[in-house]
């Protein structure tokens, strides 16, 4: 009897074990010889942008001495030549994708007691060439808090050109206001 | 006089130096050879991003993850990192960035909710999508007066999307055959050692009779 035990776990070991090698096909080798031919293209995109050194700078609308002020212009608006905007961004000829823009601001124009000039009151315009019109007022856009794009398909050794204004109503609490103004360039196409 | 002089020099100096400062701008840019990478679920993997500066002016860059990737970031290179002037596209300086893919597909488990378990895959592909932004960092702040105005920030970016691939495998029993096996063998030695220590006990005994 005792011995008939014996011989069934050993059975019952042997099948386990190569159950388990079963399971986890170390039994399973298989060869395959085929003639195929590889093909192979690898698609590499690059870009690069430099703000003009105005830009750079920051964009400033000086001392508003009288309130209440409308499209009060930018410092460089018309400081280019033949009345032409400085605030632009270049795209690099060592690129090979056109590029997009995208503006945002980060906050409203707010002072350093926490006055804030509504968001809405900062507005822009862009256009892929400046002239003393363009890029031009009456296509002024609201500056929003979330990425919006403003100039497509900006191809290599070319510029996207910036005009900004803002309005200042009466009650505006005088001060500093500040806020940081964030550029995106993206391959064309690509969403914000 | 003198001092006239100096002073004349130094406004000079100064004015010179405002004239040249602004001038001064740096520029970034990014190159990629890949928009999406399939992963399989659970797994880690590197990607590497280039940064280059063809502009004349070297620039500091920070690599940022959009939202919706950054839960999905291990490790990253050193987050600030400096870019030589005129670094072409050719020179672009590699930036690696490692990913853990999260368990996204259910699995059908017998046992515990975790053993025993088999994945069959019936569900659609889930994405990631996002995009790496390389920012570049101004050196100093804008100059502000008067009623003050905005600083600007610059940033270029390229599309990622992260595909989670579902692994599909039928359930594994090896657990089961293991804990038999194991169960088989206890018994198996439990029995030997019973056996011999009978034997032993009864040749004891016979010795004892024999005395």
């Amino acid at each position: 009897m005792e011995k008939k035990f014996n011989l069934f776990m050993v059975i019952v070991l042997f099948f386990s074990i190569s159950l388990i090698f079963l399971e986890n096909g170390f039994f399973i080798h298989g060869f395959a010889i085929e003639g195929d031919i590889q093909s192979n293209v690898t698609i590499s995109k690059f870009l690069s942008i430099e703000f003009s050194p105005e830009l750079s700078n920051g964009i400033l609308f000086g001392d508003v001495l009288f309130l209440p002020s409308i499209n009060t212009n930018a410092s460089e608006n018309y400081g280019g030549t033949l009345d032409s905007t400085n605030y632009y961004i270049q795209v690099s000829a060592d690129g090979n994708v056109p590029v997009d823009f995208c503006i945002r601001a980060n906050s409203p124009l707010t002072s350093q007691y926490l006055d804030v000039l509504g968001i809405d009151n900062e507005t822009y315009s862009c256009s892929n060439e400046s002239t003393l019109s363009n890029p031009f007022l009456s296509n002024e856009t609201v500056l929003t808090l979330n990425l919006v794009k403003c100039g497509e398909s900006i191809f290599p050794s070319s510029s996207n050109y910036y005009r900004f204004w803002l309005d200042i109503p009466a009650a505006q609490p005088s001060g500093d206001y500040n806020n940081t103004l964030s550029f995106k360039g993206l391959s064309s196409g690509t969403s914000c | 006089m003198i001092g006239d002089k100096k002073t004349r020099g130094m406004f000079v100096f100064i004015i010179a130096l405002m004239l040249v400062l602004p001038m001064v701008s740096a520029g970034v840019g990014i190159s990629w050879d890949k928009e999406s990478t399939l992963v399989p679920e659970g797994t880690k993997t590197c990607l590497t991003y280039k940064v280059y500066n063809p502009w004349p002016t070297e620039s500091y860059v920070q690599i940022k993850l959009s939202d919706g990737l950054t839960s999905l970031l291990v490790s990253a290179e050193a987050e600030t990192k400096l870019i030589p002037a005129e670094t072409s596209s050719e020179e672009a300086m590699p930036i690696t960035f490692c990913f853990k893919t999260p368990t996204v597909y259910e699995k059908d488990c017998a046992l515990f909710g975790s053993l025993l378990c088999k994945q069959d895959c019936l569900e659609e592909m889930i994405n990631f999508p996002g995009e790496v932004e390389v920012i570049e960092l101004s050196e100093e702040e804008a100059q502000r007066g008067g009623s003050g105005g905005s600083t600007t920030q610059m940033s270029v970016s390229a599309p990622l999307n992260i595909k989670v691939q579902c692994v599909a495998h039928k359930r594994n029993y090896s657990l089961v055959y293991v804990l038999i096996a194991a169960i088989a063998g206890i018994l198996l030695l439990v029995n030997i050692l019973k056996r011999r220590k009978f034997k032993e006990k009864a040749s004891k005994r016979k010795i004892k009779k024999r005395r």
